[in-house]
């Protein structure tokens, strides 16, 4: 808390909420406090940001390789395989 | 698009794409896997140890999904479904090939976002519990470049089994918490709490990395 | 009913990334949140962005901590005064906050250093000033340093100065917070507008 306002969040209880805050898993009352304390401290909006930017690239690191064709030709195998009988 | 929305999308297409396996449709199959494949390998990664122990893993979970197509529900998606496969064949391999006891299991149950140290004690007279310093803020091009990217993969592979497999499938998959919950077996909280710790950590090493190339 | 709503550049809702449009209705149905956000104007200093809008409200209205949430909303006006007066606001929360620190030092019998804070017309002097007072103990001294240094800030310098009258207690707080809508209301013309 700040010393003078004790109700009001401090960075380092923000910081742990930031996850839930994502995820949209807050209560309007919660939600509301969380953004009021952004609309005070820059600091904490880097940090949001920085989060929001991590998730950002995290999603290009999905792999789209196909599989080696040999792995696809097994694969293929198994496909038939299961489907007989 | 909202998640329940988006997971409503994927389930219907996925009753079709399921009557089509059923059916033998070859092209159908070959789609599939082209578009799982890569991801199945890099998510058992975090549970065994190799890159052959992986791909091994992913070709059983394979064969495992057309044993039990016939008998899948759709209540889930069918991509949670093969993953909770993957999962749980990449654990038996894990240990089976005696890796050492997760990292997760020794993990404190009051693991921070951020260490204490970056915000000011409780005898500070005006702003306790508050940043002792300004976050630097990342500027944007600089996650993108190659390096960085590289460093975050890493990161996220050094990150304990729990955490690692939940931020795989969320940040990096782009699976809904709810796939994530029931490919792993998670309650929602135990999800969301492994998710923020991972993303933490990956933050702190990101931060690492930035700070670490300042001239 | 009328309202006010602070935007991020572009009519970019500051948290949910959602644009408004110039002037079309917006529905809460159609958002992430729980509804449509605006602020009465006691509510403006907790809010602050860089566009400030004069908002319509209608459909079901609830008056909740610190804002309004309202079923559908629309912009009607751009304040034009703002952002270009947050240096002023800013400036004027720094003075509240020197005679507030001014107060404190002389009710703790420190008159010279009161004086001096009172007679400092050069910012930077000042904030090295308070800096030092707040090391020797004023703590209101060390909001004033505090206000000075994230001056730029107009959330933050507001923040800061709510803080340092809180020191005097709640009602002080209270007032500190009505002085700056009080400044918003006059400076912007907000009830013109």
């Amino acid at each position: 808390m700040s010393r003078a306002l004790p109700e009001d969040l401090d960075c380092i209880v923000a910081v742990e909420q930031v996850t839930d805050y994502i995820e949209g898993a807050m209560p309007l009352q919660a939600r509301t406090r969380f953004e009021q304390h952004l609309c005070y401290c820059p600091a904490c909006m880097i940090y949001l940001r920085q989060i929001k930017a991590q998730i950002g690239v995290s999603a290009l690191l999905a792999e789209h390789k196909p599989p080696p064709e040999e792995v696809t030709r097994k694969l293929l195998q198994l496909f038939r395989a299961s489907r007989r009988g | 698009m909202p998640a329940p929305e988006r997971e409503a999308i994927e389930v219907a297409q996925d009753s079709a794409l399921v009557e089509a396996l059923r059916a033998g449709d070859e092209r159908a199959f070959l789609d599939l896997v082209g578009r799982l494949h890569g991801g199945l390998v890099r998510f058992a990664l975090g549970f065994v140890r190799t890159q052959t122990a992986a791909e091994d893993v992913v070709q059983d979970a394979w064969a495992a999904v057309l044993q039990g197509i016939d008998r899948f529900e759709g209540r889930c998606t069918l991509r949670s479904w093969i993953l909770g496969i993957v999962a749980n064949l990449a654990r038996t391999r894990a240990v089976g090939d005696r890796r050492s006891v997760p990292l997760s299991a020794l993990q404190p149950d009051d693991e921070r976002a951020v260490e204490a140290s970056e915000f000011l004690p409780d005898t500070h007279s005006r702003w306790a519990g508050h940043w002792a310093r300004w976050p630097e803020p990342w500027p944007d091009q600089c996650l993108l470049s190659r390096e960085t990217m590289q460093h975050v993969r890493e990161a996220i592979d050094r990150l304990p089994q729990g955490q690692r497999a939940v931020i795989q499938l969320r940040d990096v998959e782009g699976c809904t918490a709810e796939e994530v919950c029931e490919a792993l077996g998670l309650s929602e909280v135990n999800q969301r709490v492994l998710l923020h710790r991972a993303r933490s950590r990956v933050r702190k090493e990101i931060a690492r990395h930035f700070q670490g190339s300042k001239p | 009913m009328i309202a006010w709503k602070f935007l991020a550049p572009g009519r970019i809702a500051p948290f949910t990334g959602v644009q408004w449009s110039a002037s079309e209705w917006l529905e809460a149905r159609s958002l992430p949140g729980t509804g449509i956000h605006a602020c009465a104007l006691e509510d403006l200093p907790y809010w602050f962005d860089e566009e400030l809008w004069r908002v319509e409200l209608s459909g079901s209205i609830s008056r909740e901590e610190r804002q309004i949430v309202a079923g559908r909303g629309r912009l009607l006006a751009r304040v034009e005064g703002w952002p270009s007066a947050a240096a002023e606001f800013t400036r004027a929360c720094v003075e509240r906050t020197r005679s507030r620190a001014v107060d404190a030092l002389q009710a703790a019998g420190r008159i010279e250093d009161a004086d001096a804070l009172r007679e400092e017309r050069n910012l930077d002097r000042l904030q090295k000033a308070a800096a030092a007072l707040a090391e020797d103990g004023s703590v209101v001294s060390g909001y004033l340093f505090d206000a000075i240094r994230r001056r730029q800030c107009p959330g933050l310098c507001a923040y800061v100065a709510a803080n340092a009258a809180a020191v005097g207690g709640l009602r002080a707080h209270d007032r500190e917070r009505a002085a700056q809508v009080a400044w918003l209301f006059d400076r912007l013309g907000l009830e013109k507008a």
